[in-house]
């Protein structure tokens, strides 16, 4: 479906998944288990992404136009890498700026301390 | 690849199975993951997909509808015309092939046909002579009941009016498996000469030229200018068995008992006029007969 492009934070809120998703791309280009591992490691073991998901996460980014894929050689052989756009980026920060709202809300509602 | 995992996938739209496959085999290989769990993952993917795109399609279809309201009358008018001629259909149908008659296990209930050996043509109709013969010889059937259609002037009861009227084997209602709603059917007695000419009548004729009164049995009718003894009263759902020729005869409004061992001299086998039928024992097949 077309999304307006013009506000990065229209699709706003995208998910946990999706957000650790493009926090690991966020270093840059990476392929699919080195996404999943990423997430892992991040996440203490909290979230595990599984391939099923993992590419189907992917494919809905890159219809979005958050991410794009390219094939390219390694020590495995050919495998598809994954890489933020400059579009996806900017998602990334407002979904980014939208948590860092919410945390902050958290703080003065004292749900968190106040130089966590 | 694993024919676990290739089935799961198999559950995924073709386009992503195409290009996301092989990546995904890859991974459970190098990741080291449980078979069972990505299988099931990829699964249950694959069918979020396709309800996804189910969803999808519809609401690009209400869309469409709505951008174009000429367009959806048409497809909804389209809709309720082959529907209601469907049901139309289908409402013949079940009328006239599919719903049982309205007897008991009406299954085994079949119209006899004569078939001539020498040329393999067939005849429906049937003199009185070779019905006593169906009935004495065959072993398929545990009754066999013959009618013709007979009419008459019923006067006395008012305006005079015509009526459509049976004659028909003692065995009729048995065969049929119907019980009278008030009084009898007829017994072996009734065709026999001095029997006091019996007669069984419709519901419709009970309800409107003799007034639906209750005392009715034994009233005297006149039809034609004989009189007959009214001795039971047809139940409602007896219907009129089709004639040959496929035209229905009007619902019979009384029935007269004919006997296949008596009257022979009335009736040769040269004087086919009636409509025959049977009722199959248990356990026999009509094609075996």
């Amino acid at each position: 479906m077309a999304r307006n492009r013009q506000d990065p934070s229209s699709p706003l809120p995208i998910g946990a998944s999706a957000f650790y998703i493009l926090l690991a791309l966020a270093g840059g280009e990476r392929h699919g288990a080195s996404i999943a591992a990423e997430v892992e490691e991040t996440t203490a073991g909290a979230m595990r992404m599984l391939p099923g998901a993992l590419y189907r996460y992917l494919k809905q980014m890159a219809l979005d136009g958050w991410i794009v894929e390219h094939e390219a050689e390694d020590s495995d052989g050919r495998r598809k890498y994954y890489r933020l756009t400059p579009w996806g980026r900017r998602v990334a920060q407002a979904e980014a700026q939208r948590l860092n709202t919410v945390v902050r809300l958290a703080r003065s509602r004292r749900l968190l301390p106040a130089n966590a | 690849m694993n024919p676990l995992l290739r089935t799961a996938l198999w559950t995924t739209p073709r386009e992503f199975r195409r290009e996301y496959g092989e990546s995904i085999r890859r991974d459970v290989a190098s990741r080291r993951l449980n078979l069972f769990a990505s299988s099931f993952d990829v699964l249950c993917q694959g069918l979020a997909m396709r309800v996804e795109a189910v969803v999808r399609d519809l609401a690009w279809g209400g869309r469409q509808c709505v951008r174009a309201p000429l367009f959806t009358a048409v497809v909804i008018a389209t809709f309720a015309v082959t529907i209601g001629a469907n049901a139309a259909v289908f409402s013949v149908l079940r009328g006239v092939v599919l719903a049982p008659l309205p007897y008991p296990d009406s299954q085994r209930l079949v119209a006899l046909e004569m078939v001539y050996r020498s040329n393999g043509s067939s005849d429906s109709s049937w003199s009185l002579p070779d019905i006593r013969d169906v009935d004495n010889e065959n072993r398929s059937f545990s009754g066999v009941a013959a009618e013709t259609p007979d009419s008459g002037t019923l006067t006395g009861h008012g305006v005079p009016r015509l009526l459509h009227g049976a004659f028909v084997t003692v065995s009729f209602f048995d065969v049929f498996g119907v019980h009278p709603q008030l009084g009898r059917y007829f017994v072996p007695a009734d065709a026999r000469a001095g029997a006091g000419n019996p007669i069984i009548v419709s519901d419709a004729l009970w309800h409107s030229a003799l007034g639906g009164r209750p005392n009715l049995l034994g009233t005297i009718l006149k039809i034609g200018g004989i009189r007959f003894t009214v001795v039971g009263v047809a139940p409602r759902s007896l219907l009129n068995p089709v004639r040959p020729s496929g035209d229905s005869v009007p619902r019979p409004d009384y029935w007269l008992a004919v006997q296949p061992n008596g009257n022979q001299n009335d009736y040769s086998r040269g004087d086919r006029i009636m409509r025959a039928f049977a009722r199959l024992r248990p356990r026999r097949d009509a094609s075996r007969c």
